[in-house]
């Protein structure tokens, strides 16, 4: 108990110290704490809304419509269900009199949705009656409000699809699935089943999927009834039908996934914030440590073991770490609007955000727990504390004779792992995570040897330098362990803010402008093959070429190396890196053929193709693989790989791979025929067609609907844009996130300037005695600060430039521009505000009277 | 004259904020160029204060404080600075040298805060004349208190001020270290014909001097020669 009495008394006898603890530790904490909540948020909506986001139980999808009596076997192994519906969706091009935009139809039958709801304008919620008299019956559409202005319209006017024309008769304000997220590119339209069928884009080779949903009883585990369907389809249909079953659950998982990957991200950064404070902890811990060592030598000589000195400082630390995770939490509160509303154009418009236990329990044991982790290493002292030191008169020689003794190392190591074990669970891969933990780590390295450096060679300055300046340089050196980690905190701060924005750059660049590649004005799909010739001469008529005419067969794999293909399942709860693995590992596959590489391509590997395939040879079809897919799929050169079209297998052999520039937006394939192999199989071709000046752009696509009513096209240059913006919002939100972490680092500056300027007072103090002018003080603390604040800026952004670099080349395809306005602009900030934090910290004592120097008589 | 202090007072406001803490009121002394003043009292008797007055550190409630016929009273604090760079030497109990300056630059900061270019000739002068020019390059923690204590006063007189405060100088030393010091104190202070006002408790080092004054009860008594 009175080690709790002393702890207490301690804690309340160092204001200063206990203050500044909290506040580095909370501030750290915030971020994370906030995501962690915002996690739980986000499986919070999902597992409440799931159904009303797939609209029903169970999802069969299929690409082709399925017949009444594979309806009715599928029904059959459904067993019990009390209701059902249909949709049908596509894509397809809408066009008023004036504008065509492509859109994204949703054609829904009789009772949909089966759960959830579908509001049109002025709140109006969409009930059977209303669906029943204006979209099954009658040719009417609901659109998505930004369809309007896109097409130059209002509602009740009349809109073109396919062969058939419909009346706008509402707008949707909100459906509780959510438009789905590629929405930006093709809007979405609502219109009855029947009434599509009429507008004859529901045809053999055109591309759709057919949607059965079933509510099941409430007792049903939809689960086991999909695993059941699963089985059945894979008996009736082959394992590699065109048919997939989703559950509710799964729907809802899909939906957020890609906050998932966000949120990953995110989390990531805010450890570095975390890390920082953990910086900022740690030397106040030890400063607050040097100052009492003597006080605990004391207790030591009173006949106090080191096992209680232990644990009086423990004692301390927890109470410290748990007023400030309490007080992150208040924080988080704050700031957990403040993400949400990043990622606003993400969200579901009716997300709510909660505060889970488990945040609040992750946050005491990372306040509490972080905080003796962190100062691990200081602690760590106390065990060749002697109580001798008494008897001395400096306080100096125990704080360390600055030799590392291998228990101070060994004290590192729960430190280090604890962050490593953070990083992969809060990038939910042990990759990321560990590269991230390494990369954290390197800078860290990095940086402190820059601002060791910085120190010694500044420490070398003869004489003959102006005295503001020695000055300035010399006390560097004499505050090493505060000049080193100030720089530590602004060095990862300026990193991270410059990383994101130079990524950013790079490809918003190259998203704009490939290099050395023009971008295609229209990109053209759903080409029917007998529809080939036509659209060339018409195009050509027009003044226009079509070009890149590429071949578009859909097909599954189903063997590799003649070994069954198996989909690797992401397990629930599985790593990152097993989900991204499944789904890159679709089955279904779009294949395509053509002798030449564009020039968006590389080869990489292998051999080009030997020309048109032979079928009376002995050697079967070449393939060419997009390198990264080889990857995914763990296949090389001379594998085999079988295809099945439409019942009919294919086997071919890989000969090459390719490195594909994706973001020219030509039609580039990840699976390439050699030519003479697929020119039979069912498909369609896509198109592109290039310098079309934007006036004429929408009389050319009008003129193609009216003429081929079922091609489909995209405005390269909207799309372009619309990836530009979603781009651009995720790296605000990202780059937010990195805010709070410089802001963190600047804490961390202004409370190691604060916490040192009474260490300061004596020397500045004397200054003044000595005749100095206030100009002169503060210049001499200015210079110290901009030397070591602009030194952490510049190597900070340098660091970041490398790992933007290293980002691009391994993620990006080597996409990679310096935004030397974003660079230079880092710096000065960064400068700037390290300045005024430091500046803040030591203002108290820069206003003082230099009395105390006279004080001791 | 060197020094003159008129009817100086100083009060200090209680911790209570109603009743103020008188130090001394109406106190006078004339100092004349060369003289030497040792100012004894018990702790807390107001020593101190009186020496950061005369230093212009502190304002005093009432009374002038003339250095040289000049009245620090009305002084702002820059122009405070800029006197006390050139007129006032203080040499402390503590030493207070900068530990990231060398022994010579400690000694030639204030000439370098006036930007005196011959700085650097006359602390290796000084520091010569105090026995330490093999120690030129070496920093505070390399140095012991007696030699530290050499480099303050070196420090203090190279300005060649017009008066000397000296705060206990040798209180920080072990005897014979302080007798050393003090006679070198006194030997540097003679030869230059410096004027010195001494604080301590030293009654030894005090007799040094040409006068000694103890302060009690808020007054300067026994003006013994």
């Amino acid at each position: 108990m009175i080690w709790f009495k002393l702890a207490y008394k301690e804690i309340r006898n160092n204001p200063r110290f206990s203050l500044f603890f909290i506040f580095n530790l909370s501030l750290g904490l915030v971020g994370f704490i906030a995501l962690n909540s915002f996690q739980a948020s986000i499986h919070n909506h999902m597992s409440k809304r799931s159904k009303s986001i797939l609209t029903a139980d169970l999802d069969i999808r299929s690409t082709y419509e399925l017949t009444v009596e594979d309806i009715a076997y599928l029904e059959n192994e459904i067993g019990q269900f009390s209701a059902k519906t249909r949709r049908i969706n596509f894509l397809s091009m809408a066009a008023s009199k004036n504008n065509s935009r492509l859109v994204q139809i949703l054609a829904v039958d009789e009772g949909y949705p089966l759960y959830g709801e579908i509001r049109l304008d002025k709140g109006q919620l969409a009930d059977q009656a209303l669906l029943k008299n204006q979209l099954l019956d009658k040719p009417h559409v609901w659109v998505q409000p930004e369809i309007l202005p896109a097409l130059d319209m209002k509602k009740n006017q009349e809109l073109n699809i396919g062969k058939k024309s419909f009346l706008i008769s509402s707008t949707v304000m909100e459906t509780s699935s959510g438009f789905a997220f590629n929405n930006g590119f093709a809007y979405s339209i609502f219109m009855g089943l029947e009434q599509a069928r009429e507008t004859g884009l529901i045809t053999t080779g055109s591309r759709r999927s057919h949607h059965y949903y079933y509510k099941l009883p409430e007792s049903a585990d939809a689960n086991e009834i999909s695993n059941r369907l699963k089985n059945a389809i894979s008996e009736r249909f082959g394992k590699n039908a065109y048919l997939s079953v989703r559950t509710h659950d799964q729907a809802g998982r899909s939906m957020t996934r890609f906050l998932g990957y966000m949120n990953d991200y995110l989390g990531l950064v805010s450890l570095v914030a975390l890390f920082l404070a953990g910086v900022g902890t740690a030397y106040l811990f030890r400063s607050y440590l040097a100052g009492n060592l003597k006080d605990l030598a004391i207790l030591m000589l009173l006949g106090t073991q080191k096992r209680s000195t232990y644990f009086f400082l423990i004692i301390q630390l927890t109470v410290l770490g748990a007023i400030a995770a309490l007080i992150s939490i208040l924080l988080s509160f704050l700031f957990l609007p403040i993400l949400t509303g990043l990622m606003s154009d993400f969200l579901p418009k009716d997300f709510d955000t909660i505060f889970s236990w488990e945040s609040v329990i992750l946050a005491l044991s990372m306040g509490t727990l972080g905080s003796i982790l962190f100062c691990l290493p200081i602690l760590s002292r106390i065990h060749h504390l002697k109580p001798l030191i008494v008897f001395n008169e400096s306080q100096q020689s125990t704080t360390g004779s600055g030799r590392v003794r291998p228990l101070t190392l060994f004290s590192y190591i729960p430190l280090l792992s604890t962050f490593w074990l953070l990083s992969v669970w809060q990038s939910n891969s042990w990759l990321i995570g560990s590269i991230f933990f390494a990369s954290l780590l390197g800078s860290f390295a990095v940086l402190g040897l820059i601002g060791w450096l910085l120190i010694v060679l500044t420490n070398r300055i003869g004489p003959d330098v102006h005295l503001v300046f020695r000055l300035a340089f010399r006390n560097l050196n004499r505050n090493m362990t505060a000049v080193i980690s100030s720089f530590l905190a602004i060095g990862l701060g300026a990193l991270l803010i410059n990383l994101v924005p130079q990524i950013d750059y790079g490809l918003q660049k190259e998203i704009k402008r490939p290099e050395n590649v023009n971008l295609p004005s229209l990109f053209l799909f759903d080409i029917q093959p007998d529809q080939v010739d036509p659209l060339k001469k018409f195009v050509a008529e027009k003044n226009f070429e079509l070009a890149d005419l590429s071949p578009w067969v859909a097909a599954r794999l189903t063997h590799i190396n003649g070994e069954e293909y198996s989909k690797f399942e992401a397990a629930r709860g599985g790593t990152r890196e097993q989900q991204r693995r499944g789904y890159s590992r679709r089955r279904t596959q779009n294949l395509s053929y053509r002798s030449e590489l564009y020039s968006s391509e590389q080869l990489v590997a292998g051999k080009p193709f030997s020309g048109v395939y032979n079928p009376g040879g002995e050697s079967l079809p070449e393939i060419s693989l997009d390198d990264g897919f080889a990857e995914s799929l763990r296949t090389k050169i001379g594998d085999t790989l079988t295809f099945d079209i439409q019942g009919i297998p294919i086997q071919g052999k890989i000969v090459n791979l390719r490195e594909i520039k994706w973001q020219t937006t030509r039609p580039n394939f990840f699976v390439l025929f050699q030519p003479g192999v697929l020119e039979d199989a069912p498909g369609t071709f896509l198109a592109t067609i290039y310098q079309v000046e934007s006036q004429e752009k929408v009389d050319l696509q009008n003129s193609i609907i009216r003429n081929f009513s079922n091609i489909s096209m995209v405005d390269v240059t909207m799309a372009v844009n619309r990836i530009l913006d979603i781009t651009g919002q995720i790296s605000w939100s990202i780059q937010v996130m990195a805010f709070s972490a410089i802001f963190v680092g600047l804490i961390v500056v202004y409370s190691i300037a604060r916490y040192n300027s009474q260490d300061r007072k004596k020397e500045i103090n004397l200054l003044k005695v000595l005749g100095a002018g206030f100009n002169d003080i503060r210049l001499f603390i200015i210079l110290e600060f901009f030397l070591f604040g602009f030194t952490a800026a510049l190597t900070g952004s340098l660091l970041s430039l490398a790992a933007a670099w290293t980002l691009s080349f391994l993620i990006f395809d080597s996409i990679w521009a310096i935004s030397w306005g974003i660079l230079f602009s880092t710096i000065a900030a960064v400068t700037l505000l390290t300045l005024i934090a430091a500046y803040l910290g030591t203002r108290n004592v820069l206003k003082q009277k230099p009395l105390s120097l006279l004080q001791t008589v | 004259m060197i020094l003159k202090l008129d009817r100086l007072s100083k009060t200090y406001p209680s911790s209570d904020g109603i009743k103020a803490v008188e130090v001394f009121s109406s106190l006078d002394l004339d100092l004349e160029k060369g003289e030497t003043v040792a100012v004894l009292g018990r702790s807390g008797c107001g020593k101190s204060t009186l020496l950061s007055l005369i230093a212009g550190l502190d304002s005093p409630t009432s009374g002038d404080i003339l250095v040289s016929g000049e009245s620090l009273v009305h002084m702002n604090e820059r122009k405070l600075s800029s006197f006390r760079a050139r007129n006032i030497g203080i040499v402390f109990q503590q030493f207070h040298l900068m530990p990231h300056l060398t022994a010579l630059e400690n000694i030639s900061l204030p000439l370098e805060l006036v930007h005196d270019r011959d700085a650097r000739k006359k602390s290796l002068k000084l520091i010569e004349a105090i026995g330490l020019i093999d120690r030129q390059n070496h920093f505070p923690h390399q140095l012991s208190g007696g030699e530290c204590q050499r480099i303050a006063i070196a420090r203090a007189l190279v300005i060649e001020p017009a008066i000397l405060l000296a705060d206990e100088p040798t209180g920080n030393l072990d005897e014979k270290t302080g007798d050393q010091l003090a006679l070198l104190f006194f030997e540097l202070v003679k030869s230059i014909n410096m004027t010195l006002l001494l604080v301590t408790h030293n009654q030894a080092l005090a007799e040094q001097c040409s006068r000694q004054l103890t302060l009690k009860n808020g007054e300067l008594l026994n003006d013994l020669v």
